[in-house]
């Protein structure tokens, strides 16, 4: 086991904390990809999570994501995703409708 | 149009409605005269009965608005009117007697005297003889209508039927129908006959109905509907003669009649039915051959006393109070057999009446003379004549008085007297009549009734009143309705009502409350009464058939249950074989209320707590039985049952459902041990047997193993397949003879020994010549057969020996089958003497290798051939399918639902062509193989241009399916394998994710998996999951635009 599954990316819009995913999410890295966003959303006024680098992703991957904005939305902070509608991530988050709970864009903002 | 209604047919109609009910004739002419006054106003109406012999009038009752009553007998010659009118036949209409020539002037006083000043009298005449007379009359003058003198006569005509109407309905033809209704259910014959006349002379007749005593009494069969002459052709003329004058004349006969025709003597009572014109006799008779000897002379006895009944005759008598003496004319001298004309005396007249009446007559005679007295009377008394024969007179008298109040004294009085002898004996008759009916009536064993044309109760015989134990007012008065069981009461009263407004026959079986409290099954017969067209009402019989209709009852009840215990040995049967033909408890308890729904039970559900992981329950509706069964390792189970026909549910179905319990609760029982042993043979053979087969993505290989059908015993059939150097494979079935432990320590002596020679020897026939000497245990020599082959995938090459092993079979690519009969030699364990031999042919991809052992084709008294036979056909049929449905398909087609003595392998081999070569990964059951997984199978799609969206799809799918094997396939078990196969179909991208562990229970399903299968279930189509002993496979297919 060499190189992990995937690797995330943290920056800062405004008082935006961005996170870029970059590789695959899976059962054997999920858990441990949302332990790390949570942390590195500590303390963020608004979220944005881009997937466009994510080249696999299934129920797994919509299970971290759909417990970060559930954490989220409690603290009143808001949370964007960034997916092209052709990307991995697109599809699955159209498969599973969790693009109907939270705001979704092409591109980065 | 509407019009007011006429009031003389309104009077008509009213005068018809209140005679109706009215039998007794001096009721019909009080009735009708008194109507009739009323409406003409007249002030004095009667009806006045001609007797011509006697040429008198009798005047029986009247209506008068002034006094006095005529009631009485007169001489023709008093009422002159009337005798004008029986020489004209004419009406006479009399406006005023003061100056009608018709009325002699000496009389007119007598008229005035009594209120008559005006008149109008009708004149009835029947057979041409005058009958009776109405007349109405007036005080005052009165000059009548031609339509006063029409609505007379319609009276008159209208009393005239009423009479006749009732006499027959007091008289015999109301106890024709009691009879009727009475002798069909007693021992004596009945019959009605319609007399058929040529030229007024009877010539034959034919039955129209019988009763069941007829055919016994006469031995004529089916006699209804044929004549006489047709039944007996030489019957004695007389026969016709007899019922042809009762048919013409209507009066009844009663005789005793020897027929030689049917040797036999009759005593017969026939009396004519219905409309005279129909010539209906009813005959009741008796068989009397037997006692006529007897009778003869009482018969002669009879005859000579009814001859010396004489004419009736009038005497005349005048009574002198003041010596009382009477004078007598001739006849009353004949009838007293005083020959003289002398005045007799008063006591001598007396001692000739009947004692019995004497006293009454003279108090009577008496009377009438005394000062305040009637001054007239009638009576009717018996005299005694010399020879001690009786002689009924009627007797008038009327007495003239002088003076007045106690100055008043008769002078005189004259009378007549009327022989009615004949009329007496008749009305004796008729009482005999009636008194016979209700001592039949009375004394049958039979309940009789009768109701009026309202359809009220209007009799009922003692029988009926002992039944019940009821008053006859109470029944009369409707009560015996309460008695019908309530069950049938309404349909009875309904059937009842139904019949009698269509005035049909009446016949039902009831059951009828009897006076100790017990119901009893009753048969009642009713018929419609008519008299002349008019609706009297019914007769009906009712008799007790409880015991006759128990017996019955008891002979059905007995068939049924000869019939229900052939149709329960039958299922009994079914069940048993159907439920020992089928291996596992589930299997037989399904089976069972399978076979007990629906003909037996509409609803059976079988529990047995750690058999059956959930209740088996079919049909519908509550139970209402619940049957132990005495298995199950936990508590015992239970079979719950609802009838088919609730109805019919009885102690046999319940004793009988007891026994299928029993019998059922052995079975499955035995299966449930029989599993457990079949259970351990079955791991056991597995155990011995290669789980994994040799791993190729070139050719596909699929092999199985079915135990024989007592399935207890380990077998000696085995398989197995493995990869060798240079990517060739190692295949090998065989058969070790017999069963057992010996068969399977050298099955798996050979199969330890084949896989160690396999890697060093190339040749199949040194492989088996090596093999020979593993064959023989410590325990002597064991027999074997078996095949081996070597396949290289890259050109196909099947290189082949057969030690005495079934011949195997190939399908080609064209579906061309081809036995594989090379290199064959003798069966191993016969020592290496012998010389072993091989074959090489090559498979063009896509061809399948089936080999087998001869479980698979064997049958008990079967040819070999046939069974190959079969295999062939199951072969070309399946042979698109993939190797591990190849397998399955075949052992079903083969060994069918039968279980199969022996048991038996199959193994199919084929050998893919280069672009449906399928995608197959197997790997161990850990999250952080799934990338590699991932990498394996984008490979594989790219090398078939697979589209990268149905790529997205199919791996987001596979992952879907891959992560829920890793994460719940082996919780809290040792970690398993996942196996992984993506085959390229017509329909698209097939894919196989196969586990090999225990899921969690469906309850538990979190909803992380939830989605996951939402996920899978959105891009793919046909997906199954199905979970099995051996784990669980998840089977779904990807569409394709375009199929690589």
């Amino acid at each position: 086991m060499s190189a992990p599954l995937a690797t995330l990316e943290v920056g800062h819009k405004g008082n935006r904390t961005t996170i870029k995913i970059i590789g695959e999410i899976d059962l054997s890295n999920a858990s441990a990809l949302g332990r790390q966003i949570e942390t590195a959303l500590g303390g963020a006024a608004a979220a944005e999570i881009d997937l466009s680098q994510v080249g696999f992703m299934d129920s797994q991957g919509v299970r971290i994501l759909f417990q970060v904005w559930q954490q989220l939305s409690d603290d009143g902070i808001p949370l964007s995703l960034v997916a092209p509608a052709d990307s991995f991530a697109g599809h699955v988050l159209k498969l599973t409708r969790l693009s109907d709970l939270l705001p979704v864009h092409e591109t980065p903002e | 149009m509407a019009s007011e209604r006429d009031p003389r047919s309104g009077f008509l109609l009213r005068l018809r409605r209140q005679l109706r009910p009215l039998v007794d004739y001096v009721a019909i002419q009080r009735e009708a005269t008194q109507l009739l006054g009323d409406f003409l106003e007249a002030d004095r109406v009667f009806f006045s009965e001609a007797d011509i012999g006697l040429n008198q009038w009798v005047v029986r009752t009247d209506f008068f608005r002034v006094g006095p009553s005529l009631v009485g007998i007169y001489p023709f010659t008093d009422w002159p009117m009337i005798d004008r009118a029986v020489k004209t036949g004419e009406p006479v209409v009399i406006a005023d007697i003061a100056n009608s020539p018709i009325i002699p002037v000496e009389q007119r006083g007598e008229f005035e005297s009594i209120g008559i000043r005006s008149l109008l009298s009708v004149m009835l005449v029947k057979d041409e003889r005058p009958v009776a007379a109405l007349v109405v009359t007036q005080a005052e003058p009165r000059a009548w209508a031609q339509t006063d003198v029409e609505l007379v006569t319609e009276v008159a005509d209208k009393i005239w039927a009423a009479i006749v109407r009732g006499r027959a309905e007091i008289g015999f033809a109301r106890s024709e129908e009691r009879y009727r209704a009475l002798f069909n259910s007693m021992d004596q014959g009945f019959c009605i006959v319609e007399v058929y006349f040529e030229d007024e002379v009877a010539t034959d007749y034919r039955f129209l109905e019988t009763n069941p005593m007829f055919e016994e009494q006469t031995g004529l069969h089916e006699a209804v509907g044929r004549t006489m002459r047709e039944l007996v052709p030489d019957l004695e003329e007389h026969w016709f003669e007899i019922y042809g004058r009762v048919a013409a004349s209507g009066q009844p006969v009663r005789f005793s009649q020897e027929s030689e025709a049917m040797g036999r003597w009759f005593d017969v009572y026939a009396f004519r039915i219905g409309d005279p014109s129909a010539n209906q006799v009813a005959i009741l008779f008796t068989d009397i051959t037997a006692r006529k000897l007897a009778e003869d002379r009482l018969t002669e006895s009879e005859e000579r006393a009814r001859t010396a009944i004489e004419v009736a005759q009038l005497g005349t008598f005048r009574f002198d109070p003041i010596t009382n003496t009477f004078v007598f004319d001739e006849r009353m001298q004949a009838l007293w057999e005083h020959k003289s004309p002398d005045p007799i005396s008063a006591h001598e007249v007396l001692s000739r009446i009947h004692p019995d009446h004497r006293e009454r007559i003279d108090t009577l005679v008496r009377s009438s003379l005394r000062p305040d007295g009637e001054g007239e009377y009638t009576t009717e008394f018996p005299i005694v004549l010399s020879t001690g024969e009786e002689r009924w007179l009627f007797a008038r008298a009327k007495a003239h008085f002088r003076g007045k109040g106690r100055q008043r004294k008769a002078v005189s009085a004259i009378g007549s007297v009327v022989d009615i002898t004949q009329r007496k004996l008749a009305e004796v008759a008729l009482r005999q009549s009636e008194e016979r009916f209700r001592q039949l009536a009375d004394t049958a064993p039979v309940l009789i009734w009768l109701n009026d044309a309202e359809d009220q109760a209007e009799y009922v015989n003692a029988e009926y009143i002992r039944f019940t134990g009821k008053p006859a007012e109470a029944l009369l008065g409707g009560e015996w309705q309460a008695l019908v069981h309530p069950d049938d009461r309404d349909e009875y009263v309904s059937s009842f009502q139904t019949c009698t407004a269509e005035r049909r026959r009446f016949e039902a079986e009831f059951r009828f409350l009897r006076a100790d409290g017990e119901y009893r099954w009753m048969l009642s017969v009713g018929v419609p009464r008519f008299e002349q067209g008019t609706y009297l009402g019914y007769v009906g019989s009712t008799s007790d058939i409880h015991d006759r209709k128990l017996a019955e009852a008891s002979q059905r009840a007995r068939e049924d249950s000869e019939r229900r215990r052939r149709q329960e040995a039958e299922l009994l049967n079914l069940i048993m074989s159907q439920l020992e033909a089928i291996d596992s408890v589930p299997g037989r308890a399904r089976r069972l209320v399978e076979l007990l729904v629906p003909d037996f039970a509409s609803f059976a559900s079988i529990q047995i707590p750690g058999e059956l992981p959930e209740k088996i329950t079919i049909g519908e509706g509550e139970p209402t039985v619940q049957l132990h069964l005495p298995i199950g390792t936990v508590r015992p189970g239970t079979l719950r049952l609802r009838f088919a026909d609730p109805a019919a549910e009885s102690r046999t179905d319940h004793l009988f459902a007891r026994e299928i319990a029993e019998r059922a609760a052995l079975l499955i029982g035995n299966a449930r041990l029989q599993a457990e042993q079949v259970r351990v043979a079955s791991e056991l053979q597995k155990a011995l047997l290669p789980v994994a087969s040799v791993s190729s993505t070139e050719v596909e290989v699929a092999a199985r193993y079915e135990s024989g059908s007592d399935g207890l015993e380990v077998g000696g059939d085995w398989y197995d397949s493995f990869n060798l150097r240079e990517g060739r494979i190692g295949l090998a079935v065989g058969d070790v003879v017999g069963a057992g432990l010996e068969a399977a320590a050298a099955m798996g002596r050979i199969r330890t020994a084949l896989v160690a020679l396999a890697s060093q020897t190339e040749s199949p026939a040194q492989l088996l010549d090596q093999l020979d000497e593993f064959v023989s245990g410590p325990n002597g020599s064991e027999f074997a057969t078996a095949f081996y082959a070597t396949l290289d995938p890259a050109n196909g090459r099947l290189s082949y020996a057969s030690a005495a092993h079934p011949p195997p079979l190939l399908i080609t690519p064209d579906e061309e089958l081809l036995w594989l009969e090379g290199g064959r030699s003798l069966p191993l364990g016969l020592g290496r003497s012998s010389k072993r031999s091989e074959a090489t042919l090559t498979m063009a991809p896509g061809s399948v290798l089936i080999v087998y052992s001869d479980g698979l084709v064997e049958r008990r008294g079967e040819s070999l051939n046939v069974g190959l036979a079969r295999l062939a056909d199951a072969a070309r049929t399946h042979a698109k399918s993939s190797a591990e449905d190849l397998c399955e398909l075949i052992v079903r087609d083969l060994r069918g639902g039968l279980g199969a003595s022996d048991d038996t392998v199959i193994m199919c081999v084929r050998l893919l062509p280069a672009d449906s070569r399928p995608f197959r990964r197997r790997f161990p059951a850990r999250p952080e193989e799934l990338s590699a997984l991932r990498v394996g199978v984008r490979g594989w799609l790219d090398e078939r241009e697979v589209d990268s969206q149905e790529q997205i799809d199919l791996i987001l799918a596979l992952g879907e399916a891959c992560s829920n094997a890793v994460e719940h396939a082996y919780r809290d078990q040792p970690r398993g394998e996942v196996d992984v196969q993506i085959r390229v179909e017509r329909a698209g991208l097939a894919v196989q994710v196969r586990d090999f562990g225990v899921w969690k229970e469906p309850n538990q399903i979190d909803q992380k998996r939830r989605r996951g299968t939402d996920i899978m279930k959105k891009l793919t189509e046909s997906f199954r999951r199905e979970t099995g002993e051996q784990g669980t496979v998840v089977a779904f297919t990807v569409p394709m635009r375009v199929p690589g």
